[in-house]
């Protein structure tokens, strides 16, 4: 059994951020939820726990490893990680296990888990696969579907981590 | 490419272990009992009542 430290904390850090929608079929076997740079994917209504290839257990002070959200909504925007078309999807994430916090704004889990989508000027289009095929690619409402959570409001983002016991910094 | 990030010195391995994982709202609704609401149960047809002799 591995030998952890004492918790620091006993409840999840609370953080924002935004994925990309699945764009095509074969993206969306993997799941709804991609990463930016869709290098990772996130399997639908599952929580994520980062590994390294590297070998060591992840976040790393010194590695890219481990699963990323920002601090908070306003951080999120300032950064321009917010969602400026219908293809990227934003929400809130609770993280858990081993926490690196940045100075730059975000933080990095081991653990995380979506607990809500922030409600967007972008709603998706019903947008078919292929012409005719009668098979859509996926949409923002079918993600809190998926996901069973709540889409609620950017400015609702400290209120709902409130009810969740989130811990905010 | 990046290879390697440095995350900044702000705090370091820190351990968040959620007591509720995953975190549940704190005014979680009890699950309702009632039936599904979308589903009329069947009821038997009204009969009419019968008048009974006082």
């Amino acid at each position: 059994m591995e030998d952890r430290p004492v918790p620091d904390y006993s409840q999840a850090i609370a953080g924002a951020r935004a994925w990309q929608m699945a764009p095509t079929l074969w993206a969306r076997t993997g799941g709804i939820l991609w990463s930016m740079a869709m290098l990772n994917h996130w399997r639908d209504g599952e929580e994520i726990v980062a590994k390294c290839d590297a070998g060591h257990p992840a976040p790393a002070p010194a590695c890219s490893c481990g699963i990323y959200a920002w601090r908070n909504v306003e951080l999120m925007f300032q950064t321009g990680y917010n969602p400026s078309d219908h293809r990227v999807i934003s929400g809130v994430v609770a993280g858990a296990g081993r926490v690196i916090r940045g100075d730059m704004g975000y933080w990095v889990a081991e653990r995380v888990v979506v607990l809500a989508f922030f409600r967007d000027p972008y709603p998706s289009p019903a947008e078919e696969v292929l012409e005719g095929s009668g098979v859509y690619l996926p949409t923002k409402e079918e993600a809190a579907r998926v996901y069973d959570v709540p889409i609620i409001a950017y400015e609702d983002f400290e209120g709902f981590c409130d009810e969740y016991d989130l811990i905010r910094f | 490419m990046i290879t390697a990030v440095r995350h900044g010195k702000e705090r370091e391995g820190e351990i968040f272990e959620p007591v509720k994982w995953p975190p549940k709202r704190r005014s979680e609704p009890e699950p309702r009992r009632d039936p599904d609401p979308r589903r009329e149960p069947e009821r038997e047809p009204r009969r009419k009542r019968e008048k009974t002799p006082a």
